[in-house]
């Protein structure tokens, strides 16, 4: 994935296969220094992650605690089929997606949430975001939630279709689809807003 | 303004790479701490929705056999209407012509108090 090329060009430690890492957190007494050489490896990547789903920085702290307890406490329960870093953004995503619930009302949509996360799109980069990047993060916040969380990993981690489709449970064909058709709806939503 | 390809893959909020090494390295060793602790007793939500369905299931049970009674009862003093209404043969018309009197002689009627003639 793209974070782990970023890890290896700028030299931030050694990166340890999934097997290694593997051996070491189903051994009870490397099982520790396991999970923080996981966390160093992928944390920031599971942090983005999140952050681009749920937009606000101290939902994206929540989440990525979370994710991270849920990992290590139910490493056990991988089964190793796949790949661990699609195992890990299911847990992220899930758990995102439970803070955006937790902003939800009764019988009320996440997918309702674009003017909220709006908001705080526009509350958390107020100083620093140029204005084209915030109306591209606009445009996503359109999107249905699924459809976005699809978007991000192919488009900011440049993950294949085969490993979305691991993460999300979606056909491969159907987030092509979703793939292209969010396109389309993101550049004509530029199109439609930029001065 | 950008356009969509010119916007590459840059965000438009960022965390420093310190920072962000900070909370990662907190969160991991907040994990393994709350892993190690004794694992609360807590509820989950399938408990309580299951505690919940079979309030609701004695509750509903517990109605109906309460409304067992009643129905019954209805259901006499409906036979009980029905069986007044359906009272119109001749022993009922003999009944009628009897003044209460008669009717009451009838009622306590004793054979030995037959007059001898």
């Amino acid at each position: 994935m793209q974070r782990d090329t970023e890890n290896q060009k700028t030299g931030k430690g050694e990166l340890l296969s999934q097997k290694q890492l593997l051996g070491m957190l189903s051994d009870p007494a490397q099982r520790e220094k396991g999970f923080r050489l996981l966390t160093k490896q992928y944390g920031s990547t599971l942090y983005w992650h999140i952050r681009r789903i749920v937009v606000g920085h101290d939902d994206a702290e929540d989440a990525l605690q979370e994710t991270f307890v849920k990992i290590y406490t139910s490493i056990d329960s991988y089964k190793g089929t796949g790949q661990l870093t699609s195992w890990m953004y299911r847990i992220a995503t899930n758990e995102a997606l439970s803070i955006l619930r937790r902003q939800t009302h009764f019988f009320q949509s996440i997918d309702s949430l674009g003017e909220t996360l709006t908001n705080k799109l526009e509350s958390e980069t107020a100083l620093d975001g140029e204005a084209a990047e915030v109306l591209f993060q606009k445009a996503l916040l359109t999107l249905p939630t699924q459809q976005r969380i699809a978007f991000n990993m192919r488009y900011y981690d440049d993950m294949s279709y085969e490993e979305i489709a691991n993460v999300t449970g979606k056909s491969v064909g159907t987030l092509k689809a979703n793939y292209h058709y969010a396109v389309e709806k993101v550049k004509n939503y530029i199109k439609t807003y930029s001065k | 303004m950008k356009q969509f390809e010119d916007i590459k893959k840059q965000m438009p909020y960022a965390e420093s790479e310190d920072y962000l090494e900070k909370l990662i390295a907190s969160s991991t060793e907040n994990a393994i701490a709350r892993a190690k602790q004794p694992k609360a007793k807590v509820v989950s939500m399938r408990v309580i929705a299951s505690i919940a369905a079979s309030i609701a299931f004695l509750v509903t049970v517990g109605l109906l056999y309460m409304k067992v009674p009643e129905r019954q009862i209805a259901l006499v003093q409906q036979t009980e209407e029905q069986l007044i209404a359906a009272d119109n043969g001749p022993i009922d018309d003999f009944l009628n012509t009897l003044s209460d009197d008669e009717a009451q002689l009838l009622a306590y009627y004793d054979i030995d108090e037959i007059p001898e003639y």
